[in-house]
């Protein structure tokens, strides 16, 4: 059996003992089978000796289980690792980031506590899927709607804390803003809650008042290891009446910039509330994503403004909304006019209008990803499938997420940079997105970068992918997440005034988990005893 | 041809576990529907698909789960699997065999003599599910494919399908046991 670094053999064993006594024998997994589905199934470590793996794993039941098994960890000195579902592939899975851990897998914890359809919010565990509260919401025919990330068989919770975001109505999307109120399991043991949760009495607040009485300081736990939060709320959107789909066209290659602008707009004054797709006609459709859209860069505009024509336009906007089927028709209406206003030779093109609810086979015979009706879909993996688009499928992709300034000059200088370092390696990749627009102030260039079989591909991958950190950067493109094995690389980028931010989470870090056992290193938060080591 | 394949490989992994209780069917392959019908026509249940197998997942197989502890065999894109595999490790079960179909060369080959065939091996397999999913396998050009699920992305042609079929392993823990809510 493999140790957890730092700790004896004797310590271990007693450790996974105690541990049994709190779960059960059967919820402490040691088993090399067991432990294969802890290793990241899209590793770009995958196969070599500093593969991120885990020592073992233990799956309490309850927020008390995670209190007792804490403080065990505590006194053995051994490093744990929460995950939800642990199905956050492409930015580490289950894997630890400090190898050796034991994973604390809480897909047990499955319980939708609280769920209040006239207020529209749910209180949860972190083993619910969007899968789970789907079904839960549908079998009791309540009015609701979730906002589920694509594949949606991960953790509310889990996704939140990562910084996730789904793919439907504005204010939903992006999942940690949209939660109110958790619960969390401190290293010490102590149990916290946050907001309106840490009056012992409640009247159905926690989870409609996120700030509480201040401090606020859900903030800590996102994208950290400050904690294991054991129960966070939501808000939910009320079932809308109506979905409505409309394609803006615009011909030209300069026009990426006043698509961007007018988008923007309809979204800040509230007039669009569905996810944009940013796409282009010129370049195939894979599945329901847009294809490669590095053309713009590399490729003879003239030529393609030509094909353009003949293909409906060089750029298009899908825009989405909910709501009263009046109130969405003419809010398309006044989409098509300000684009008209300035680019007289648009067009446009009517997807889809409908009343809802409509049931999920005839939204897929629709053609219309299920995830933007509040359905969760499996439908992303056949994406990795070989096809004429994409030649040369890999085994894996790790997601490459820096953000960027909504406009098309952005869009274009993060491309250019982009497509330059691939090339220089010598790396192909057709999953080369259009810019993500889930979030509402900021853009997001996503890219997922192919992984290998063979380690010495990969080891030119990390290569590429450490380079796309620091350029970008570089330019104020920060990432916004990363898979484990580059948590460090950007976290060295957010280095304003000598890495103030980094020397003020480390002390937090010290006083909360003195002997650093929760997650060590994710996100680039090293313990004291492991700092500067690694 | 196809027989000298390796067929004979997965007949033993076949007939070494449980008797496939369901069938799940990716009906969005079109060149293997033949293959499908005489596997649906003795198969205890059938779960049919044509795109998303995330909606068969919560329409169906996830339903009071209604897979849990059974074997199922299927026909599905890699992609579908993948997906598959993942959800029901949860449920303590595991991808106990598995071959790569080639659609393409089933089209080139002919599907109503291969139909026939396996229609005749059925009438006499003791266990029919389990026979059609050997037959699927022997009926085209195929490979069995090691590693971990992604790199099946890696290793398949373009137009690939799998028969596969995830059984209960005893050694995994079930971990969505009940829904206490």
């Amino acid at each position: 059996m493999a140790l957890p670094p730092n700790v004896s053999a004797q310590d271990f064993k007693s450790a996974l003992d105690e541990f049994a006594k709190v779960v059960g024998p059967e919820w402490v997994l040691t088993s090399p089978q067991d432990l294969e589905t802890y290793r990241d199934a899209y590793s770009p470590l995958k196969g070599e000796a500093e593969e991120l793996v885990a020592s073992a794993g233990v799956a309490p039941d309850t927020a008390e289980e995670v209190q007792a098994i804490m403080k065990i960890a505590n006194k053995y000195g051994i490093p744990i690792y929460p995950v939800s579902t642990g199905k956050n592939l492409g930015y580490g899975g289950s894997a630890p980031r400090y190898s050796g851990s034991v994973v604390l897998d809480l897909k047990r914890m499955n319980r939708i506590l609280q769920i209040d359809e006239h207020a529209g919010t749910v209180l949860v565990e972190p083993g619910v899927s969007y899968f789970d509260l789907y079904k839960y919401i549908n079998d009791r025919g309540l009015k609701l709607w979730i906002d589920t990330p694509e594949p949606g068989w991960g953790s509310l919770i889990g996704n939140a804390l990562d910084g996730g975001t789904g793919t439907s109505y504005g204010p939903y999307r992006d999942h940690f803003a949209a939660h109110c109120g958790m619960e969390v399991v401190l290293a010490d043991g102590e149990m916290l809650r946050t907001g309106m949760g840490a009056l012992p009495t409640q009247a159905g607040t926690w989870t409609q008042w996120r700030w509480g009485f201040g401090p606020w300081l859900d903030g800590l736990f996102r994208q950290s290891n400050m904690g294991v939060v054991t129960k966070m709320g939501f808000w939910l959107m009320p079932k809308p009446d109506a979905y409505r789909m409309g394609t803006v066209l615009l011909p030209r290659f300069a026009d990426l910039e006043g698509l961007i602008e007018i988008k923007n707009y309809l979204e800040d004054t509230g007039n669009t509330q569905g996810h944009p797709l940013i796409v282009s006609p010129l370049v195939s459709s894979v599945g329901h994503l847009p294809g490669p859209l590095y053309f713009p860069v590399t490729a003879n505009i003239p030529e393609l403004e030509k094909e353009a024509q003949a293909k409906g336009g060089f750029w298009a906007c899908m825009f989405q909304y909910y709501g009263s089927a009046k109130v969405i028709e003419a809010q398309w209406e006044y989409t098509k006019e300000l684009y008209l206003k300035r680019f007289p030779d648009a067009k446009f093109v009517e997807n889809h209008a409908f009343d809802l609810p409509i049931p999920t086979e005839e939204v897929i015979a629709k053609g219309i990803n299920p995830v933007f009706l509040s359905i969760p879909s499996l439908t992303a993996f056949d994406l990795g499938n070989r096809s004429s688009t994409y030649p040369h499928p890999a085994s894996g992709h790790m997601w490459f997420a820096p953000i960027i300034p909504r406009t098309g000059a952005a869009v274009l200088e993060v491309t250019r940079l982009v497509v330059e370092i691939l090339k220089e390696h010598n790396i192909e990749t057709s999953w080369f997105s259009p810019p993500v627009t889930y979030w509402p102030k900021a853009m997001v260039f996503q890219i997922g970068v192919p992984i290998s079989d063979d380690p010495k591909k990969n080891a030119v991958l990390r290569q590429a992918f450490r380079q796309l950190i620091r350029e970008c950067a570089a330019r104020g493109f920060g990432e916004e997440r990363t898979p484990p094995v580059f948590q460090d690389d950007v976290r060295s980028t957010y280095s304003f005034n000598d890495h103030i931010l980094l020397r003020i989470t480390e002390k937090i870090k010290d006083v909360l988990d003195p002997k650093g056992i929760i997650s060590a290193g994710r996100y680039g938060i090293w313990p004291q005893h492991l700092r500067k080591k690694v | 041809m196809a027989s000298a394949l390796g067929a004979p490989r997965l007949a033993r992994a076949a007939s070494s576990i449980v008797k496939p209780q369901g069938l799940v069917l990716q009906t969005s392959l079109k060149s293997l529907a033949p293959a499908m019908r005489i596997a649906a026509r003795s198969a205890e249940r059938v779960f049919a698909f044509d795109q998303d197998v995330g909606h068969l997942w919560l329409s169906q197989l996830d339903a009071g789960h209604a897979v849990r502890g059974q074997t199922l065999a299927g026909v599905s894109s890699g992609g579908a699997l993948f997906g598959l595999e993942e959800l029901l490790r949860d449920h303590g079960m595991r991808l106990a065999a598995l071959v790569q179909l080639d659609t393409r060369a089933l089209k080139v080959a002919g599907q109503p003599q291969w139909a026939s065939a396996v229609s005749k091996r059925l009438d006499s397999a003791p266990d029919p599910v389990a026979a059609a999913m050997v037959e699927i396998a022997a009926g085209a050009p195929r490979f069995a494919l090691p590693g971990l699920p992604a790199e099946r992305f890696a290793a398949a042609p373009d137009g690939a399908a799998f028969a596969w079929i995830i059984a209960p392993d005893p050694r995994r823990p079930v971990f969505i046991a009940t829904r206490s809510v």
